[in-house]
């Protein structure tokens, strides 16, 4: 094992170590309910409100309004994920680390960027105007960064692309004068992080994360969910009790959640069900672990942009409420973007949260909120937003919901 | 002319005729008990634009319980407004469930309120739509009657389940005046349509004049 690591758990005679419980909050859970569905974001972060994708995989030109908290819906292949990459590359290459995930092969860019010779782009823009666009031109060498007031072009600058990424770089003479705009941008941007919890990888034993080192899992699959864990016991025991506590009160035959230990360097997922036994990672139901990777979410290191791939997989309806629950109050802090096929993850949101992403042979992907489709206000007072969906979705080009017209 | 148009509802071929089933595969070829029913009260100046079976009408809701009923009227509410309709019409079997009639009343007047530009012809059939079948024959005391003895009155009657046409039949031959007056559901029905479709034809045609 590498660093040396605190610990603030106590190993039992079995060897099992399981956290040491403190009091238990009274009251609802912290990730409960409508509380949540306010706009009390903090103040500290500031989420990404436009995004512009130009060449970057399926999308030919797309321009997204995004909020704290908000979803792609729309027909398979439409673009969604592609739109979910192109955040992370963007805000990973702004914040220097792309290629630097844990386990993940390191790649000097983002191949997507090189399928088009020419002017590909990707852009972020924030609510007061400050925006970030990377594109890569005809030589494949290169990234071109650029910083944006408004829709004017502020500062240029050329990364070369390689292992030494060290996020925003401006040429000397273009970014003269406007160093406080690469200041600011640089206080926004950090580590994107893309989930797509797969059980299997949520139930193997991850390498345990060193004191010094940020929690996160070791890909976006969800391995090291038990190394996760394992932190949050020990640097937040607090933290560890509310999510013990949530998880009660959600699945009832559970009373005790914990880590057992594997090998020096392993550990792994265990719960204590109320007749006494012990159930290893192995056997635990995927509905639980997706919900135990959702609920570690906002733990991670040092992410302001979470990427959340179809949260709704594998969860019961009634947990699908307080997943979106637990995303909602990470929006507070943190961006959360999430692409779904599920309308009760939009039945929590609102119709300026979410956009419907469409794609033509000919226009190529359109994304389209859904606040701004025909009869939207009527439509509202018959049916929540995920409803709405479903009842004038047709699945390829969502024509019904997005013309306004009736089923056909 | 302009003709109103109008958007059905209702539980499935007796009501709907060949207006039932999937949209892709609806004609106006048959008309079922409700057109029907409308054309005798107000014979042409009004077109139907789209139909939906009750169940088909979506009305699933994550939080909360709502009462399955008001879904309905309301969902097909929407629909209608959605296909720019200015009438939204539909009979609902009341079975023996006395809430039932309430709910959808309710829903109705939710409806008037969230869409004041469709208005609503609907209502429940007591108990079932066979009952009002009986009553247009002139039989006496058919809201008392129940489901299962609405269906064998009609059926001794001549009318055979789920005979579309001879449903019809009686309804092209009723006298709408001599309804017998303790089919009081019937009643309200058709008098509701009266009150709403023959002016709004009127004011249709004025428009064009």
């Amino acid at each position: 094992m590498g660093e040396p690591r605190s610990r603030r758990g106590r190993a039992t005679d079995d060897g099992d170590e399981w956290n040491a419980r403190p009091p238990l909050r009274n009251g609802s859970l912290a990730c409960n309910g409508a509380s949540f569905r306010g706009r009390a974001y903090s103040m500290t972060y500031k989420p990404i409100t436009t995004l512009e994708i130009e060449k970057y995989g399926c999308i030919k030109k797309a321009k997204f309004e995004l909020t704290p908290i908000h979803a792609l819906i729309g027909p398979n292949d439409s673009g969604k994920s592609t739109t979910l990459r192109a955040l992370r590359t963007v805000a990973q290459f702004a914040a220097g680390n792309f290629g630097h995930e844990p386990n993940i092969r390191p790649e000097p860019f983002d191949p997507m960027l090189d399928n088009v010779p020419n002017s590909n782009r990707l852009k972020i823009g924030y609510a007061d105007g400050l925006g970030y666009g990377i594109g890569s031109k005809n030589d494949h060498h290169d990234v071109h960064e650029t910083i944006f007031e408004g829709s004017a072009e502020v500062a240029t600058g050329v990364s070369s692309r390689g292992w030494n990424l060290n996020g925003i770089v401006f040429g000397g003479a273009s970014v003269q004068g406007r160093e406080d705009l690469a200041t600011r941008l640089k206080d926004r941007i950090t580590t994107a992080t893309l989930v797509r919890f797969d059980p299997d990888c949520l139930r193997t034993a991850g390498q345990l994360i060193p004191e010094s080192k940020g929690i996160r899992f070791a890909d976006e699959r969800g391995t090291g969910l038990a190394s996760v864990f394992d932190a949050i016991i020990n640097r937040d025991a607090e933290a560890f009790a509310l999510i013990q506590s949530n998880v009660r009160s959600l699945f009832p035959s559970i009373v005790k959640l914990g880590l057992i230990n594997i090998n020096n360097s392993q550990k792994a997922m265990a719960i204590t069900l109320t007749d006494g036994s012990r159930i290893g990672a192995t056997a635990m139901s995927e509905g639980l672990l997706y919900y135990l990777g959702f609920a570690a979410l906002r733990y991670l290191v040092d992410s302001k942009l979470f990427l959340v791939e179809e949260p709704e997989n594998g969860l019961h309806p009634a947990r699908i409420a307080e997943v979106m629950a637990t995303l909602r109050e990470i929006s507070k802090t943190s961006q959360v973007i999430i692409a779904t096929h599920s309308p009760l993850v939009v039945n929590e949101l609102e119709g300026d949260e979410v956009t419907v992403v469409t794609r033509e042979v000919e226009k190529g992907t359109q994304a389209t909120l859904l606040k701004n489709v025909p009869h939207y206000e009527d439509s509202r007072k018959v049916y929540e937003n995920g409803e709405l969906w479903l009842s004038y979705a047709d699945g390829k080009l969502e024509q019904p919901l997005l013309t306004g017209r009736p089923r056909e | 002319m302009t003709a109103v148009k109008m958007y059905l509802g209702g539980e499935g071929r007796n009501e709907l005729g060949s207006r039932a089933g999937d949209p892709a595969y609806q004609t106006g070829d048959n008309p079922g008990v409700i057109e029907t029913l409308l054309r005798r009260v107000e014979p042409s100046g009004w077109e139907v634009v789209g139909a939906i079976e009750w169940t088909k009408i979506r009305k699933f809701q994550a939080r909360g319980p709502t009462q399955k009923e008001e879904r309905n009227v309301r969902g097909l509410v929407e629909m209608a407004n959605r296909a720019d309709a200015a009438v939204a019409s539909f009979v609902r079997d009341a079975d023996a469930d006395e809430k039932r009639t309430k709910t959808i009343e309710s829903a109705i007047a939710k409806s008037a309120e969230d869409f004041p530009q469709v208005a609503v012809i609907g209502g429940a059939a007591i108990p079932v739509l066979e009952a009002w079948m009986l009553a247009m024959k002139g039989v006496h005391g058919t809201e008392r009657l129940s489901k299962a003895g609405a269906q064998r009155r009609l059926s001794e009657s001549g009318i055979v389940e789920k005979n579309t046409a001879a449903m019809t039949d009686v309804v092209s031959e009723v006298d709408l005046d001599r309804l017998p007056s303790d089919a009081e559901s019937l009643r309200k029905w058709v008098a509701r349509a009266r009150e709403v479709l023959p002016p709004m034809v009127r004011r249709s045609e004025g428009d064009k004049a």
